[in-house]
């Protein structure tokens, strides 16, 4: 790539986050992270070469200080030393951790934007490229996300990120693998908040109800025996697109009902609250097939447990990871005909799972709850694990109405909502869709 | 001195050179340059952002966006009528999906619309080309291979709807040369006259710009020195009786704290000049080297590339503290040297949209040249209330962005169907259109379930079914229907309501399709009707004994393809209702049921039972018909047409 390698390092790139220094009194002390954790991946840096020592050192150790504060989940003072560092150098390394940054904030929209940017201005490093492709996909522009993907694979084939980033969409399996947890494109947050012992799992999605302390999961996503069983030593944990995780209990042990599909979710009540997004509105009434409509999913990191991250010496318990949610826009689905009351979601989500995540219209009003379909014994699958076979449905808002009262949110008119734009949307589903985080029996609960 | 000298000069040479003459007798005046730099089509805000490091994070107004961005410029340029907006590069490319998506005609929409007249070129620009970059000065729609790209021409902001008009500002490109001519890619300079004083314009992009785009987008053009081009105009520029030049260069610095120094501000305010934008280790920076080097004669350099705030110039602060509270703000003049050493103003307002920078120059028209150069950078700041207040009364650019930002909508692009051939809104002879036929099913498939009104027949009125109909632009087939293709069809968001009618009612309301017949208007206005529905009409009759035969297939829509689930039966034989106390489930929008357009009858209908929307009942149905599914085809037999047949 002769062109790449002409960047010059004294023809400043478009810098893009932000702009000044913070004020001597307001910078964080400093904190130890590994330098070679910030490494590229050999596509070289863009360094401003008229920098003194003394800049380049102060430089790294802002990069070093806000990659910190990001881990502990203290966002403000991670901004700030990004800030500062990207007052005098032009690195894509900088504009990454910014981004990572607004993401951890739940800033999607102006992530999305300067992710953008950083794409375009960094030829040489493809992570910003990559990242950005991602954070399209996240967000329901998959194929704005495929065409920035390829333009990078045209200009850097084997980099392991832009071919971790594709193997995931080929496979549907969104949650992010090994190399994609990498610094500086770390496409993840940080978990921050209660400690989850390793060997739990991410098992489905919940969705986070208007009182940010109580959650809806699918029933399936319980460790067997769970409802009903004095299994005291299960244990489970919620945690949102910002990383934030708290541990949960089951609220009240009913039994699935055995015929209606609302019966099928249950509801965790959280030691702690979560945020909620602050636009927690619910449909006055079922949406119509048809109705446009975004789905929400965390996927489980399955390519991980089977042992897709070989030959990486990452000692991560990548199944319990954080991660971004994966929104899809679609229509929703007709009713299914040989199923009273259960209709199709319509809208693709990728891969397969229990699902649970919350489902929105235009307007950002939830109308529902996605649910994967379970195998009955006979079928084609493993009986009790989401069938690849069998369409995605919709718990409708009624249902969810009829079984847990009017706790969802303020409720709307019936008239067609304004549309809001998808990643305003994904801002509040960062917040509403929780991971959840199951131990089961078998595993110690060594908490690590 | 030197202007003087020269104006003097030139008025010897040409006696009839009205400049100076005239000039001479006049006061001095002043001019407001607005100048904004590194837009990077951000038609929406891209965040907050404070004038300096000492406003706490929670305290950062929202700022930017297009429509605040064009308020703001308003409310500037009404302070003074002696205005002109100017740009320092990089507005198009790398730019958020809102923009790019559309080939960044949104974001050239977006400035025509805040009033931009002149901007350098810088190396975003040339992203995609020369070609590319002339096309957006020029106007037209974006082309591959010959076809039109379905995401070109969108025309929210240009004249006409499915046009793009191109940049109304100038792009220029002093330095930018192609090779095979040797001239100048894009205008070297603009001009524009004050009370008949003209002031300069030059605008370039940095010499290093093909280091950091792609080879393709530079090929066959070369990237000159920035201030050699400078001087070498500005001798073509005196002969023209400028003497007032501006430098419009994408090319920048930052606030630096040069290491070794004491006692510099590290609060980077947006009217600061820390470290006179050395390097940190005291070199000088790529803008203050170019200015270094420039004619005595440029009198401003608006800057870019960097995205830093400043403004080096006799308005620069210095902002001391920790808080704001105990910030010690001290006014620091400054200014960049040029190549005689005189402080020359520089100022660059971050990007995105965040900042504008306000010049006011001082010109004497005795000589022609600017005299006093007065910069501040201003925050965008979306929570002032003045700007609120005019965007609401006058919201053309916001509608601009809404409409691009409903554009993007992964919903806007989704395909909801694929089509073996195109639909039009056009009837033919009888009254039946191919899109209305599909409307109408889609209607009483989503209404034929028990529980959703039980519909046997839905009627659609021709009025609704929109232009142009489901079809590929570019005449290709099989095509993949979008939402927003499908949404242009059905834009109304009418809700579909089932009701009884009798055997009497249904060739009454077939009746009133006519013109003046039982209430309606001058013209006829045939329904599109669904599968299972046929009739016939005489064009000869008159009101009341139009309908021939009407014939009623029981039809079920909701399965793919459509199956017959009853026997036929006649409705209307000969003229003759055959069982006129009859009665059937009609599915139509509300707007019918209510009697509009001329169907009167309607308001009679019986349990009548509300639904989905049309256009979901239209997506409902065409998702049938979607990959992996079997493309609709219009032709195919069981959707039982033609539906209509004239006598």
């Amino acid at each position: 790539m002769p062109w790449l390698r002409a960047v010059s390092a004294a023809a400043t790139l478009c810098v893009a986050a932000a702009t000044w220094a913070a004020p001597a009194a307001s910078r964080v002390p400093s904190t130890a992270v590994s330098a070679g954790a910030h490494e590229a991946h050999g596509h070289g840096h863009a360094h401003d070469v008229r920098s003194s020592p003394q800049a380049l050192a102060e430089r790294r150790r802002l990069i070093a200080e806000g990659e910190a504060r990001l881990r502990a989940g203290d966002v403000a003072a991670a901004r700030l030393a990004f800030e500062q560092a990207a007052q005098s150098a032009h690195e894509a390394e900088i504009e990454l951790g910014w981004l990572r940054m607004q993401m951890q904030a739940g800033e999607y929209r102006q992530a999305l934007a300067f992710a953008a940017h950083t794409a375009g201005v960094h030829l040489d490093h493809v992570e910003g490229a990559a990242f950005y492709a991602w954070l399209l996909n996240l967000g329901a522009q998959v194929q704005a996300a495929t065409q920035t993907l390829d333009g990078v694979q045209a200009r850097a084939p084997g980099h392991p990120l832009v071919q971790a980033v594709q193997q995931r969409w080929q496979s549907g399996a969104l949650a992010p693998s090994a190399d994609m947890l990498r610094l500086p494109a770390r496409l993840a947050p940080y978990a921050t908040g209660a400690q989850v012992p390793p060997g739990a799992r991410v098992v489905a999605t919940g969705l986070l109800l208007a009182d940010g302390g109580h959650v809806l999961v699918p029933r399936a996503a319980l460790p067997e025996g769970l409802p009903g069983a004095p299994s005291a030593e299960v244990r489970l944990w919620l945690r949102n697109g910002l990383g934030q995780t708290v541990e949960a209990q089951l609220e009240a042990k009913e039994a699935s009902d055995g015929a209606s599909l609302a019966s099928e979710v249950v509801m965790l009540r959280l030691t702690q609250t979560l945020p909620v997004g602050g636009g927690e509105v619910v449909a006055s009434r079922d949406a119509a097939p048809g109705t446009p409509a975004y789905a929400v999913d965390l996927p489980a990191n399955q390519a991980l447990d089977q042992g897709n991250n070989q030959g990486n010496n990452q000692s991560l318990d990548a199944a319990g990871e954080p991660a971004w949610p994966v929104m899809r826009a679609g229509f929703l689905g007709l009713p299914l005909a040989a199923a009273q009351g259960k209709t199709r979601l319509g809208v693709a989500l990728p891969g397969r799972g229990l699902r649970g995540g919350p489902v929105y219209d235009q307007g950002g009003r939830l109308i529902g709850v996605a649910l994967g379909q379970m195998a009955s014994p006979g079928q084609s699958g493993k009986a009790d694990q989401p069938n690849a076979h069998l369409p995605d449905l919709l718990l409708p808002v009624s249902a969810l109405r009829a079984r847990f009262g009017e706790r969802f949110g303020r409720v709307a008119p019936p008239a067609r909502p304004t549309p809001v734009g998808a990643d305003e949307l994904y801002e509040l589903v960062l917040r509403s869709s929780l991971q959840v985080l199951a131990l089961p029996v078998s595993v110690p609960p060594a908490v690590r | 001195m030197q202007v003087r000298l020269i104006c003097a000069s030139l008025a010897l040479a040409f006696s009839s050179f009205a400049g100076c003459a005239v000039a001479q007798t006049a006061q001095p005046f002043t001019v407001k340059i607005i100048g904004f730099n590194d837009y990077h089509g951000n038609l929406e805000s891209p965040g907050t952002f404070g004038a300096n490091t000492l406003v706490p994070t929670a305290s950062r107004p929202a700022v930017g966006g297009a429509d605040y961005m064009a308020a703001f410029v308003a409310g500037m340029k009404a302070t003074n009528p002696l205005n002109v907006v100017v740009g320092a590069g990089d507005f198009i490319g790398a730019t958020p999906l809102i923009s790019a998506l559309f080939f960044d005609e949104p974001a050239v929409e977006t400035l025509n619309k805040i009033g931009l007249e002149f901007n350098a070129v810088g190396n975003h620009e040339f992203d995609k080309g020369k070609d590319e970059l002339k096309r957006l000065q020029n106007g037209g729609c974006k082309t591959t291979n010959g076809v039109q790209e379905a995401n070109s021409c969108k025309g929210f902001g240009s004249g006409v709807a499915g046009s793009f008009d191109g940049a109304k500002f100038k792009w220029l490109s002093a330095n930018v040369v192609e090779t095979a001519t040797g001239k100048t890619l894009l205008p070297a300079y603009g001009i524009k006259t004050f009370n008949g004083v003209k002031v300069a314009f030059i605008g370039m992009t940095l010499k290093g710009t093909p280091g950091i785009v792609t080879p393709t987008g530079v090929a066959g053009l070369q990237f000159k020195d920035e201030a050699d081009t400078v001087n070498a105009l500005v001798p073509r520029l005196r002969a023209q009786g400028v003497e007032s030049i501006v430098v419009l260069v994408h090319q920048g610095g930052f606030q630096n704290i040069v290491t070794g120094t004491t006692s510099q501000p590290i609060t980077s305010d947006i009217n600061g000049c820390t470290g006179d934008l050395k390097n940190t280790d005291g070199s000088d920076s790529d803008i203050r080297a170019i200015v270094k080097r420039l004619d005595n004669a440029v009198d401003l350099v608006i800057s870019g590339h960097t995205h830093a705030a400043y403004n080096c110039s006799a308005n620069t602060i210095d902002v001391r503290g920790t808080t704001l509270s105990n910030a010690v703000t001290t006014a620091r003049p400054t200014g960049m040297p040029n190549k005689v050493g005189r402080l020359v103003p520089v100022t660059s307002s971050s990007a995105f949209g965040r900042v504008l920078t306000e010049v006011d120059v001082t010109i004497n028209p005795a000589t022609r040249d600017i005299t006093a150069v007065s910069p501040r950078n201003v925050l965008v700041d979306r929570t002032n209330a003045t700007a609120t207040a005019a965007i609401s009364a006058n919201p053309e650019v916001k509608n601009v962005v809404d409409a691009y930002k409903a554009a993007v909508s992964p919903l806007a692009n989704a395909v909801v169907a694929t089509i073996t051939a195109g639909m039009t809104n056009t009837a033919n002879t009888a009254g039946e259109m191919e899109a209305g036929d599909l409307i109408a099913d889609a209607q009483l498939a989503a209404t034929q379930p028990a529980t959703l009104g039980g519909a046997q027949i839905a009627f659609m009125n021709a009025g609704g079914v929109r232009s142009p109909g489901f079809v590929s632009a570019a005449g290709t087939y099989p095509y993949n229907v979008t939402y927003g293709n499908a949404f242009t069809v059905q834009p109304f968001g009418n809700s579909l309501v089932t009701m009884t009618l009798t055997a009497q009612q249904l060739k009454d309301v077939l009746e009133q399709q006519f013109a003046n017949c039982n209430g309606q208007g001058s013209s006829n206005r045939i329904m599109q009707i669904s599968n299972g529905f046929k009739y016939t009409w005489n064009s000869a009759g008159t009101c009341g004994t139009r309908i021939v035969d009407v014939l009623f297939t029981p039809t079920d829509v909701t399965v793919v393809p459509p199956v017959v689930t009853g026997a036929a039966e006649y409705i209307v034989s000969g003229g003759v209702v055959q069982n006129p106390t009859k009665t059937y489930r009609v599915t139509v929008n509300n707007f019918m049921a209510t009697g509009g357009d001329g169907f009167g009858v309607l308001v009679g209908g019986t349990n009548q039972q509300g639904g989905a929307q049309d256009i979901d009942a239209l997506i409902a149905y065409l998702t049938g018909y979607n990959a992996p599914n079997a493309a609709y085809n219009p032709t195919q037999l069981e959707l039982a047409k033609p539906r209509i047949t004239r006598q």
